[in-house]
């Protein structure tokens, strides 16, 4: 097997005196879809941010992330931009806070590829274009002129996962990005994913509260609690194979709509 | 439970529309909806975005007016209620509402425990001493404890904000309370502490819930019946544990099928979405 595409090796994180997590190891392989499980606060997001070095100066890190091979707590502020840009995309769950206000869709979803990359604006506007359609947009020539305000929060999210796209990285690091859609649209846009993870190796990490969702549609399955990874286990084992009392608790809490036994 | 009455809740031919732009056609947001609610019931009204859901909410509780059609709560037509204070109070103490955001939902300079005084004075119920007594025992009803109390929605997780909005409903004892995803952003296991709550507080009274959901577990879990819309209107109704067990409509068939479950695949849901999209064409044509 290659080297995986994200690998987190003993991963802590403080501020101050809070341990927010402790000694995180996963990893990600190119083409494989890894969840990421637990309640709010178990750490999930702060992995993801510590992964991108997207922390405030306060925190203080230890153990080691690469991406694509690259030592990412050690390089410069300009091998850091190169690795952000090149190698990897991150999708949060709130989409308002991840585009502009004052500037049209069509710029934030082509910004990227033209000022980043280099790309020429036409191309950059049909592949834009090519995405809005894939992620289920109707005319997407017109949603490019519109603002983020004319669309709703379920629009807005396909918008920021076509953006995600459109660099064709090679990582995707997906926070709670499909749990405000509706379950169709939620199985459009992880139909894409699934597709380019099969044509061109893309590797996700996928975190998510939907424990069904994680089942279904992961590889393979992180349990975090307290900042620590308590359990892994793959997608389709995830019910019956969890062997840890948290992750027991947390399955049993799940509504599930059971036959009746009447 | 008495058939023979009225039910509390009548909700007969409700229409809504929306303006949403100069020269283009209204939106339809409810479209000739009509449903019952017995005292003591829990209805669910499940569906996608844009199904009309939260609309039906919104006008169960007033905030929302329907263009044609009648409600009426224990025999009371909340559309020919007067628009004063009065009435506007009138009208609020029979149906409360839940929404999904506790943080935005709750004032963020009162702590929790004036958050209830407020309620409970507001609709003349307690005053002075009173009203602190009623807040002690909202408090308890909900579980939180008297600490807490002196707390202001910043200091208080997102479970417990909802059990302060739901205390809150509660203060001015309604007949109907509306929850509209009231239980979505939370975690799975405080979700199950605050559904739990919902069945002891329909244990203890004889509360009407309409419950709003996209999570047809959750449904299955809370509601007696349920009611499921497409495009506004509704495509089937009966016992919850019928209509998600043994669906009739291809609608609710595509919903069930769609919730992520053993052998699900993003790629079958769009084929059964196109398949159900195209029926209706066929349909209409």
């Amino acid at each position: 097997m290659t080297a995986p595409l994200l690998e987190i090796s003993d991963l802590s994180l403080r501020y101050g005196d809070a341990k927010i997590l402790n000694r995180v190891n996963l990893a990600v392989a190119a083409g494989e879809t890894v969840g990421l499980v637990g309640e709010s606060g178990s750490g999930k997001s702060s992995t993801v941010r510590a992964a991108l070095r997207l922390l405030p100066t306060s925190a203080s890190l230890e153990g080691s992330v690469r991406i694509g091979g690259r030592d990412v707590l050690g390089v410069d502020e300009r091998e850091l931009r190169s690795i952000r840009a090149d190698e990897v995309a991150l999708i949060q769950q709130d989409p308002r806070g991840a585009l502009n206000p004052v500037r049209r869709i069509g710029d934030s979803l082509t910004e990227r590829l033209v000022r980043v990359h280099g790309e020429r604006s036409v191309d950059a506007k049909r592949r834009g274009l090519e995405l809005l359609e894939a992620v289920g947009i109707s005319r997407p020539e017109h949603r490019f002129r519109q603002y983020p305000h004319e669309l709703s929060g379920g629009m807005l999210q396909r918008v920021v996962i076509a953006a995600a796209l459109t660099t064709r990285p090679k990582l995707l690091l997906a926070d709670e990005a499909t749990s405000a859609l509706d379950v169709t649209t939620q199985a459009e846009v992880l139909a894409i994913l699934r597709d380019q993870q099969q044509e061109r190796g893309l590797g996700v990490l996928f975190i998510t509260h939907d424990l069904h969702l994680a089942a279904a549609y992961c590889d393979r399955v992180y349990v975090m609690l307290r900042g620590e990874v308590v359990e892994e286990l793959s997608g389709a084992n995830l019910f019956a194979g969890a062997s840890d009392p948290y992750t027991r608790l947390l399955l049993e809490a799940v509504p599930t709509i059971r036959e009746e036994t009447t | 439970m008495n058939t023979s009455a009225t039910p509390l809740v009548v909700a007969d031919g409700l229409h809504r529309a929306f303006h949403v732009a100069r020269g283009a056609d209204p939106v339809v947001a409810v479209d000739d909806v009509s449903f019952t609610i017995e005292a003591g019931e829990a209805l669910g009204l499940v569906g996608e975005s844009g199904s009309g859901k939260s609309t039906i909410a919104r006008i169960l509780a007033g905030l929302e007016r329907a263009d044609s059609g009648s409600l009426r709560v224990a025999g009371i037509d909340r559309r020919t209620v007067g628009h004063g204070a009065a009435a506007r109070l009138a009208r609020a103490r029979q149906v409360q509402m839940v929404f999904q955001d506790p943080y935005g939902s709750l004032d963020r300079r009162l702590t929790v425990e004036q958050t209830l005084t407020h309620a409970m004075r507001l609709h003349g119920l307690a005053g002075g001493r009173d009203a602190k007594g009623g807040a002690a025992e909202l408090l308890e009803r909900v579980r939180l404890s008297a600490t807490q109390a002196r707390l202001k929605p910043y200091q208080l997780s997102g479970g417990q904000r909802q059990r302060v909005a739901i205390a809150r409903a509660l203060a001015v004892e309604p007949a109907v309370l509306v929850l509209d995803e009231a239980v979505s952003a939370l975690d799975v296991s405080v979700q199950a502490q605050i559904l739990e709550l919902l069945d002891e507080i329909r244990r203890e009274s004889r509360i009407s819930l309409l419950f709003v959901s996209h999570d047809l577990a959750v449904v299955d879990e809370v509601t007696d019946r349920v009611l499921v819309l497409f495009g506004g209107a509704v495509v089937e109704e009966g016992r919850t544990q019928d209509v998600l067990r043994k669906p009739a409509h291809p609608y609710t068939r595509l919903l069930i099928a769609s919730v992520p479950g053993p052998g699900w695949d993003p790629h079958d849901v769009i084929a059964r979405r196109a398949a159900f999209e195209l029926s209706r064409s066929d349909a209409s044509t």
